[in-house]
């Protein structure tokens, strides 16, 4: 509509940046982007390659964040808030709801109480939580056999609909890249899941 | 006692048997005293000496005994209050038992280090008044306490490194214990935590900003200003030599800066980490007691709470919250093909026959609850029958969808045991002319008010006829 555009010239800029911000983007990656969120993950900066054996950058993560606002418009459309956190480093993609229902909150519950139950347990041991964000360090195969062991730690787990216990809790940080698997028996935190025990740390302090 | 030791032989004596003095200057500085009770210095004597041999203990009995001590001019005073006898020991006496102890050494605090500048700040006031003649003696006086000062400053400062440096090996022995036994860690790591913010607090900091060349003091010159206007004025009087010797002292101090900084960096780092272990340790102890709390309510006799209600903990720390899979959109199988349509229009047909018949739509009985009588149900059930005896239905792949689109929204009073009756009633007497086959793939209904979800083998209508023309997939 070469007309329209001469007759409404401001309009036509506004249009033409509308579509050039989806035009920056392949609807490839975009989707990727949208599958993972779509899986309940949280996008984090760096992710674990199995093959190399060590952290990498997050393809999603530099979409995302050089495309901010285009994806929170974008989300936002959809009907959710695409939240940033730049301290630790990740997306997550937040139902915008008001209603405050029980259901609303159980994924965030439970994904807290087993990293609470991790940070608990690593704190105790006289480590520094900050060696659970470390590839080299974080929780080993002696580590996991103590923390299955804790009658408490498991009676929580079950009551936070873990039947399976640490396993299944393991599992389920790690399908929402909150925890990564570098080895046999091996876990470490993602800058998520670390994020949120120096959150714990923070607000302690500072109550 | 009439046997009496020289002063120098009872020195030699002390220091042969240093222990007892110092643990006196340790009970004196625990005190913030300047004396040493009488009665304790004849306890830890005795007790001292208990373990010597015959000779030796009376010659250390003798020697320690207030009045050869007195008489040999190493008590200077001895002052009666409170009932008690307190001996002023020579302070150099002390002071090279301190030196010949680094523990003992006394740390620098902020009102020791500021009355050292206050003095040579004064000597200064003093120095700009002078007549700087030799044959004066209140100039010469005044040159020799200036050396005294600066000379005992920097040996003060000195002690000092020392004293930081044996302390700071002694917390890292500490701590090296502490992370060795982890169950006395927590008691460790309290005292040492006590410890070490004294010391950094008290002493360090305080010898740093006293030493450092660059500090704004508010009441006048720092050390390192008041020196170098001493060294200016002696220089402007041709006193070079005094000059000379203030401008190498003050460059020693500047040089303990160094040492001071880097157990100041030490303690620091030391400080951070240890505090910040504990803090963590802490908060997660914290948050840790609010989760067993809630653990707690899922305990009670109560045999419905089974699990954690979490919903106030999640959103308090607020991590995540709303993080949950997104459900992908449901395709609509729109589609082209003359079978398609067919489809569409087989069914609209069939809903159509359904409205034609509303007013003979049954209306079912609510279901109340458990406690309802089964007359009922069998009234309810018999109903649904007469419904499903004239109602129409197409071949499809799947019947329980097929027929809860019929039902659902339609009938009133419709629930999903009705589905299930309503099954069981097809599988047994098919349409006529049809025959149901029941497959091993499963698939879930649900129904929206209490999100209620029926999991259902999948069945398919078919046709008796083999040569079913119509395409199903689309159901």
């Amino acid at each position: 509509m070469p007309d329209f555009v001469e007759t409404r010239d401001t309009e036509s800029t506004l249009n033409e940046q509308g579509a050039t911000s989806f035009e920056q983007i392949l609807p490839a990656h975009s989707a990727a982007v949208y599958r993972e969120f779509q899986a309940g993950r949280v996008i984090v900066r760096d992710v674990w390659d199995n093959n190399r054996s060590e952290l990498r950058a997050n393809p999603l993560y530099n979409l995302l964040y050089n495309h901010l606002s285009h994806f929170r418009t974008f989300y936002e459309h959809l009907g959710s808030d695409l939240v940033f956190n730049e301290t630790g480093a990740f997306f997550f993609l937040k139902e915008s709801s008001d209603e405050e229902s029980e259901e609303h909150d159980e994924n965030a519950f439970r994904v807290q109480v087993v990293l609470l139950l991790i940070g608990r347990y690593f704190a105790r041991s006289g480590r520094d939580l900050d060696y659970l964000g470390r590839p080299e360090a974080g929780l080993n195969e002696q580590d996991l056999a103590n923390l299955g062991a804790d009658e408490e730690y498991q009676d929580i787990l079950r009551a936070a609909r873990f039947e399976r216990g640490l396993s299944e809790a393991l599992d389920y940080l790690e399908k929402r890249n909150l925890l990564f698997r570098s080895g046999a028996g091996r876990y470490f935190l993602s800058s998520a899941g670390i994020y949120f025990l120096n959150q714990l740390v923070q607000e302690y302090e500072q109550s | 006692m009439s046997k009496r030791f020289s002063t120098l032989d009872t020195t030699r004596l002390l220091f042969e048997h240093p222990k007892i003095l110092f643990r006196m200057i340790e009970r004196m500085d625990r005190n913030e005293a300047r004396f040493i009770r009488e009665s304790d210095l004849v306890a830890e004597v005795m007790d001292y000496t208990r373990g010597l041999g015959k000779a030796d203990r009376e010659r250390v009995r003798l020697a320690l005994n207030t009045d050869n001590l007195f008489r040999s001019g190493l008590i200077i005073d001895i002052i009666k209050a409170d009932g008690e006898r307190r001996l002023v020991f020579q302070d150099a006496l002390i002071n090279l038992m301190r030196a010949c102890n680094a523990s003992l050494y006394q740390e620098l605090t902020d009102a020791r280090l500021r009355g050292h500048l206050v003095t040579l700040r004064d000597v200064r006031n003093r120095l700009e008044t002078s007549s700087f003649s030799d044959a004066d003696p209140d100039y010469t006086e005044l040159r020799d306490d200036l050396n005294e000062r600066v000379s005992q400053l920097i040996g003060l400062l000195r002690q000092n490194v020392l004293r930081m440096q044996t302390i700071s090996a002694q917390l890292a022995d500490l701590s090296g214990d502490a992370s060795r036994a982890p169950e006395k860690y927590l008691e460790f790591r309290q005292n040492l935590f006590e410890q070490i913010v004294t010391l950094y607090e008290r002493h360090i900091k305080p010898t740093l900003v006293f030493l450092n060349p660059d500090t704004r003091l508010p009441d006048g010159s720092n050390l390192f200003e008041t020196l170098e206007a001493m060294v200016r004025l002696l220089e402007g009087h041709d006193d070079h030599s005094l000059a000379d010797q203030l401008f190498r002292s003050s460059i020693s101090l500047n040089a303990l800066y160094k040492p001071i900084q880097a157990v100041a960096q030490e303690v620091e780092h030391f400080l951070r980490k240890t505090r910040r272990g504990m803090a963590q340790y802490n908060a997660m102890e914290h948050f840790y007691g609010k989760l067993r709390t809630l653990k707690d309510d899922t305990e009670t006799l109560s045999l419905r709470r089974k699990w954690l209600e979490g919903g106030d903990f999640a959103r308090s720390t607020g991590f995540l919250v709303g993080l949950r899979a997104q459900q992908r959109p449901k395709h609509y199988a729109f589609g082209q093909s003359s079978s398609y349509y067919q489809l569409l229009f087989s069914e609209l047909e069939l809903r159509l026959s359904d409205l034609r018949r509303q007013s003979e739509v049954p209306v079912l009985q609510e279901v109340a609850g458990s406690g309802r009588e089964s007359r009922v149900d069998v009234q309810r059930i018999n109903q649904l029958y007469q419904w499903l005896e004239t109602l129409e239905l197409r071949p499809t792949a799947d019947l329980v969808r097929e027929l809860h689109g019929r039902l659902d929204g339609f009938i009133p009073g419709y629930r999903f045991a009705d589905l299930l009756a309503a099954l069981n009633r097809l599988v047994n007497s098919p349409p006529e002319g049809m025959q149901v086959t029941t497959t091993n793939r499963f698939r879930t209904l649900e129904q929206a008010p209490d999100c209620e979800q029926f999991v259902y083998r999948k069945r398919r209508l078919e046709t008796n006829t083999t040569d079913s023309e119509q395409e199903p997939d689309h159901a």
